[in-house]
């Protein structure tokens, strides 16, 4: 009556802001880390969005990936730029390989696997990108090898801290 | 590490592994040509294939292309920058030098897109 209208939440609502406010502040500390080659990052972030799919399902894990790919390119005020570009791209790559391959196989990959997994996506994701729009000259597929190598290093890292966590919070289902 | 973990990881490196077989084992297009534009006119267009000298006249003097081991390069331009011979050997697909004093242009031909040689944001 009032004009006052009241939003209902949902726990996988505060769930979502949570692990997604949680992804924003690791995505935005690591923009500030300096790379030796463009595309290059650690890509800590994948473990919230990870730990979120095995321990929440697919529906949180999208809402949070894509929540920190928004938030955080208002942050580091790179929005509907090429980086913001590639980051979506990125993240969206490897958000398909890990709905895929969980709705597949499940328990049976652990967080070690599915972090290989979507590095590797999301690598891929992002060169294929960048090669179609951005710079397409057949120099930049001399880069691709050094970025796989760094995709599947960082993926075995992010993989191993992710599994870490999840022994310690067995799985929660909603 | 489950057993499928070990599957996706050795996948994984198997695709890293490829990658550098393909991409790293050979020039990615190596162009077969290269063209020398004097003045805004086509001045030669020779095979990378055959190794040869040749000197181009210009308004500035001459400038001398040296073509070997499948790359051309600008060997000597009047310039005072040096601008040309920094460009190196030109091996592949839309790689140039130009020497702008001398209004020479030497670019090599091939098959790839070369739309942009440089983008900055």
């Amino acid at each position: 009556m009032s004009g006052l209208m009241l939003l209902s939440t949902t726990r996988e609502d505060h769930l979502v802001a949570w692990l997604a406010a949680l992804a924003i502040a690791i995505h935005v500390l690591e923009s500030a880390l300096p790379s030796p080659i463009p595309g290059v990052k650690p890509g800590l972030a994948n473990v919230i969005t990870v730990l979120a799919l095995v321990m929440f399902g697919w529906r949180v894990a999208a809402w949070v990936s894509l929540l920190r790919v928004l938030a955080g390119s208002l942050l580091t005020g790179t929005f509907l730029s090429p980086t913001f570009l590639l980051s979506l791209s990125g993240a969206a790559a490897s958000l398909a390989a890990l709905l895929v391959a969980h709705a597949l196989v499940g328990q049976r990959l652990s967080p070690l696997g599915l972090c290989v997994l979507a590095a590797m996506a999301h690598m891929l994701g992002q060169f294929a990108i960048a090669y179609a729009l951005i710079i397409p000259h057949p120099a930049l597929l001399n880069l691709l090898p050094v970025l796989l190598s760094a995709a599947l290093l960082f993926g075995l890292v992010t993989g191993t801290m992710a599994a870490r966590i999840y022994r310690q919070h067995p799985a929660v289902s909603t | 590490m489950t057993r499928a973990d070990t599957l996706v990881v050795l996948a994984a490196a198997l695709l890293v592994g490829w990658s550098y077989t393909q991409f790293w084992g050979t020039l990615s297009t190596p162009g077969a040509e290269v063209r020398i534009v004097a003045g805004g006119e086509e001045f030669a267009r020779l095979p990378l294939n055959t190794d040869t000298r040749l000197d181009v006249p210009g308004p500035a003097g001459v400038t001398l292309v040296e073509i070997s081991d499948g790359a051309a390069r600008c060997a000597r331009s009047p310039g005072a920058a040096g601008i040309c011979q920094r460009s190196g050997w030109l091996r592949e697909a839309g790689d140039m030098a130009v020497s702008l004093p001398n209004r020479v242009l030497i670019e090599v031909l091939g098959d790839a897109e070369t739309r942009f040689d440089s983008i900055n944001y």
